[in-house]
């Protein structure tokens, strides 16, 4: 191990003599989301548990770690990650899953992935090996270096290895199903929203009309109790559980038939981020609404700045969720605010990779 | 900027702030400066020369831009709450109060958020979102006075923080102004957001990187139903020992706070919260839900208790006296202010596991030091609060707590913890800070706030050590330790 991370340091150091880039690759699962020409650095063989102590509710892993075996590892003491990482097939691995930064079904119950990194240890874009965070949940000393590099696509450093907080898995888990207008659905999330009800996950499936899966997760009772205070409002009805567990996991593993872009035609699936109360979007067609109206995924031939402009609109963003996804710049508008924002991203990535190693998608 | 900067006498400085806020809005005169002379760590202290209270973003920019063409250091305060050192004046600067910035200028119950100006009280949110049955989640225990700018700057937590987060799990998106004088948005109320997500930085950046003015936070639908358990232990090690398996056993409770002896006797002389003062410790476990899931969990966890060595214990039947039990761990720290002329308090973070060898460890240093020491801390996170009691008129005593509270921090560290979980650094950690992390990653640290504060006005010196005051901690350490080796050999 500590020959790879050697000679992964000394491809650094070069790189940065030789004003040359590297990509930092683990199984190369979302690479179709960034792209990158630049000569790759693998970590894939740089895995294993670090240390993991499931009473602490910690766990530190290499990068390299598949995403399965961590699972398989918590699994065995009854523990998960709870943001259910988004993954893209069997494949997949724990750095990925941290430079990618994209939730899975869970996320609004959750939080983002960034939540759950205590600590980090790193080789900076000069080769050098430095740690932020540590295991223990509550930690200010120093400014939070460790969570940003959730979403960063391998651009601020190499992740060596990173300290996952874990939780208790739920004990019970249902799916209620019920069909419904997008509209009612929409409106209904918002308000289930300030009830204290173990909604996990919600999909919407349709179009104008459609089905709407809400997943409950707590202790028996609490599921039970939420169940029926829903029953009460919508005439739903509950899923059997093999179904369920298709259904959610072929969203979390980005499998699900309406997610899948139309290549041979050339119509690309979009992914919307938005605030979740956000009302239906008026296009025509299926889409997929996920995290309770914050995250909606259409399939369709439209025009990149006219859907953007729509996105802003409502307070959020679209993408293409294809190669153009990590490397896009929604920013590119010159508000001062966006100028701004840029101006500060670029100090923070030329502090820790000042001779610009680390390529972009 | 290479043309040195204007000179300006304290005279014009407040001519120029008053011409921006009015005249009643810049306080100079030393009696009215001396109330922010600290926060409530107020072993530092430095009374302010000027301290001005905008009221909005326009007359905070105007006031930056003269801050900064005059490399006039601004020390941001929120209520001056904070327990190390953030908010102590800087001798050559300003002291900038958010205090009058304290409206709720949106709360949407439907969308579950609330967007707030930075002074707007902790417990003013909750009271605000209650008539919709939500609150905000992190509930310091100095919640009362503490503001959401000053959360934010600190990554506040509470006793609750276990099951529903620190300030930054709670915070969807800040909006400020940099030393450029520029405005600064950073996060939304979409999920995620494009490009680097730079929130995780501002959040608990101690006034160092901009000054927050606007906040919003998500807010979560109050539960129904809350019961409290309050369980005795003879020794700490089983009381620790507890709150493993409590965690170990899949349950996460909304709260898990320990006390010990000297904390209860304190606080049962203060409050009468009904603490057992013979126990060598207690453990407060709180269970929050539905009334049927509290009970399951309550049984549950009365269970684990029992079976883990608690010798008595008991559960809260009314929200009155949940409350009451609650008021006791809210009122430690002023207890400890009644037993001793002042204490200081620590605020280390170690693995669960290592609470007990920890406070065995502290048990020593009171000896050592020859100063009594009183435990309250966030057992559920590891998370301690060590409140050294001395008096400051004693000639020493502050050197020696101060000492005493260094041990305990760089112990800390040994046991793979941390030397600050909700506190901050400030002016006071400054020397633990050597200690936790390498030269090359303060430098990094340094660096992030050159691309926010370029001419380092922003509340300099704190928070981070600079590379020479560290490499004077490091020979003082060295000396320490030669000291050590000779005097503590009975350890
Ligand atoms: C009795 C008592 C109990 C406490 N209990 C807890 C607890 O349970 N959990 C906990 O986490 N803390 C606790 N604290 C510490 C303190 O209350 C928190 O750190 C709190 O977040 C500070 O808020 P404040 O408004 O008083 O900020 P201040 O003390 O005024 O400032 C804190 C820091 O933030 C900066 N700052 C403040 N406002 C702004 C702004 N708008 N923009 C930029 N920078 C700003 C200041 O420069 C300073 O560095 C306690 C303190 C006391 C006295």
């Amino acid at each position: 191990m500590d020959g790879l991370v050697r000679d992964v340091t000394d491809r650094i150091r070069e790189a940065g003599v030789c004003g040359g880039t590297l990509r930092v690759q683990g199984h190369g699962t979302r690479r179709f989301l960034c792209p990158s020409k630049a000569p790759m650095l693998s970590i894939q063989d740089y895995r294993g548990v670090v240390a993991y102590e499931p009473e602490e509710l910690f766990i530190t892993v290499r990068a390299g770690t598949p995403l399965l075996e961590l699972e398989d590892i918590l699994d065995s003491k009854g523990q998960y990650l709870a943001f259910e990482p988004l993954r893209f097939g069997l494949g997949g691995t724990v750095g990925g899953m941290i430079a990618a930064g994209l939730a899975g079904p869970r996320r609004m119950r959750s939080g983002p992935i960034r939540d759950y990194i205590l600590g980090i240890r790193i080789l900076d874009g000069l080769g050098r090996e430095l740690r932020f965070g540590g295991t223990v949940i509550k930690n200010v000393a120093g400014y939070d270096v460790s969570r940003l590099f959730g979403g960063s696509w391998g651009r601020l450093g190499l992740i060596l290895d990173v300290t996952l907080k874990v939780l208790p898995k739920p004990r019970t888990s249902l799916t209620l199903t019920v069909d419904i207008e997008q509209e009612r659905a929409l409106h209904w999330l918002k308000r289930a929203r300030s009830q204290p009800w173990p909604l996990d996950a919600s999909l919407f499936q349709g179009d104008t009309v459609g089905t709407l899966a809400l997943r409950l997760e707590a202790g028996p009772e609490a599921v039970k109790e939420a169940t029926s205070a829903i029953s009460k409002e919508l005439p739903v009805s509950i899923l059997a559980p093999d179904e369920a567990e298709v259904l959610w996991r072929s969203l979390s593993t980005h499998r699900h038939s309406g997610l899948q872009s139309d290549e041979e035609q050339a119509v690309p699936l979009w992914r919307f981020s938005l605030p979740p109360s956000t009302k239906p979007l008026a296009m025509t067609g299926e889409s997929l609404i996920e995290w309770h109206g914050g995250l909606r995924w259409w399939r369709g031939l439209g025009d990149l700045e006219a859907l953007e402009a729509l996105a802003h609109d409502r307070g959020g963003w679209v993408m293409p969720f294809d190669a153009h996804f990590a490397s896009h710049d929604p920013l590119k508008q010159e508000t001062d605010q966006n100028k701004v924002y840029r101006r500060l991203e670029d100090g923070v990535l030329k502090v820790l990779d000042p001779m610009a190693v680390f390529s972009s998608c | 900027m290479n043309h040195p900067p204007d000179t300006m006498n304290a005279e014009d400085l407040i001519k120029a702030l008053i011409e921006i806020v009015g005249p009643e809005w810049v306080l100079h005169e030393p009696e009215e400066t001396r109330a922010y002379a600290s926060d409530a760590l107020t072993a530092y202290r430095e009374i302010p020369k000027v301290v001005v209270l905008p009221n909005g973003e326009e007359e905070i920019v105007a006031i930056v831009n003269i801050c900064q063409q005059r490399q006039i250091p601004i020390v941001p305060r929120g209520a001056g709450t904070g327990l190390s050192g953030g908010a102590r004046p800087i001798r050559e600067g300003i002291v900038l109060s958010l205090a009058r910035m304290n409206r709720i200028l949106a709360l949407d119950p439907e969308a579950a958020i609330a967007i707030l100006e930075p002074g707007v009280r902790n417990l003013a949110i909750s009271e605000a979102a209650s008539p919709h049955g939500l609150f905000y989640a992190p509930d310091p225990s100095s919640q009362i006075a503490c503001t959401i700018g000053g959360n934010v700057n600190e990554n506040a937590g509470g006793v609750h923080c276990l099951k529903y987060g620190l300030t930054l799990h709670n915070v969807l998106q800040v909006r400020g102004i940099l030393s450029s004088g520029e405005v600064f948005e950073c996060g939304g109320q979409a999920p995620d957001s494009p490009g680097l997500d730079l929130l995780p930085l501002l959040i608990g950046s101690e006034g160092m990187l901009m000054i927050v003015t606007e906040v919003t936070v998500r807010l979560l639908p109050r539960p129904t139903h809350a019961k409290v358990v309050m369980a005795s232990f003879d020794s700490i090690e089983t009381c620790a020992h507890a709150v493993a398996a409590i965690i170990s056993s899949c349950l996460i409770p909304a709260g898990l706070e320990m006390m010990d002896q000297a904390a209860t006797r304190a606080v049962e002389d203060f409050i009468q919260a009904g603490y057992d003062c013979e126990a060598a410790a207690i453990l407060l476990v709180e269970s929050d839900g539905s009334m049927t899931e509290v009970d399951e969990e309550i049984a549950q966890i009365k269970e684990i208790l029992l079976l883990n060595g608690s010798r008595s214990l008991v559960v809260s039947e009314t929200e009155e006296e949940r409350q009451r039990i609650w008021s006791g761990r809210k009122n430690a720290f002023p207890a400890a202010g009644r037993v001793a002329p002042e204490y200081y308090c620590m605020d280390g973070t170690v693995p669960r596991r290592q609470m007990a060898p920890l406070l065995a460890h502290i048990a020593q240093l009171e000896k050592h030091y020859g100063l009594r020491c009183m435990n309250v801390f966030h057992a559920g996170d590891g998370n301690m609060h060590p409140l050294i009691l001395f008096d400051g008129k004693i000639i020493g005593e502050w050197a020696r707590a101060e000492a005493f509270g260094n041990a305990i921090l760089e112990k800390c560290i040994e046991l793979g913890g941390t030397v600050t979980g909700e506190h901050g650094v400030g002016v006071e950690k400054l020397d633990s800070l050597c200690v936790q992390f390498t030269d090359a990653e303060r430098e990094v640290f340094h660096r992030l706030k050159e691309v926010f504060d370029p001419l380092r006005i922003l509340n300099p010196d704190k928070g981070i050590p600079s590379l020479r005051r560290c490499v004077e901690h490091g020979r003082k350490r060295v000396a320490a330790s030669d000291f050590q080796s000779t005097h503590l050999e009975h350890f």
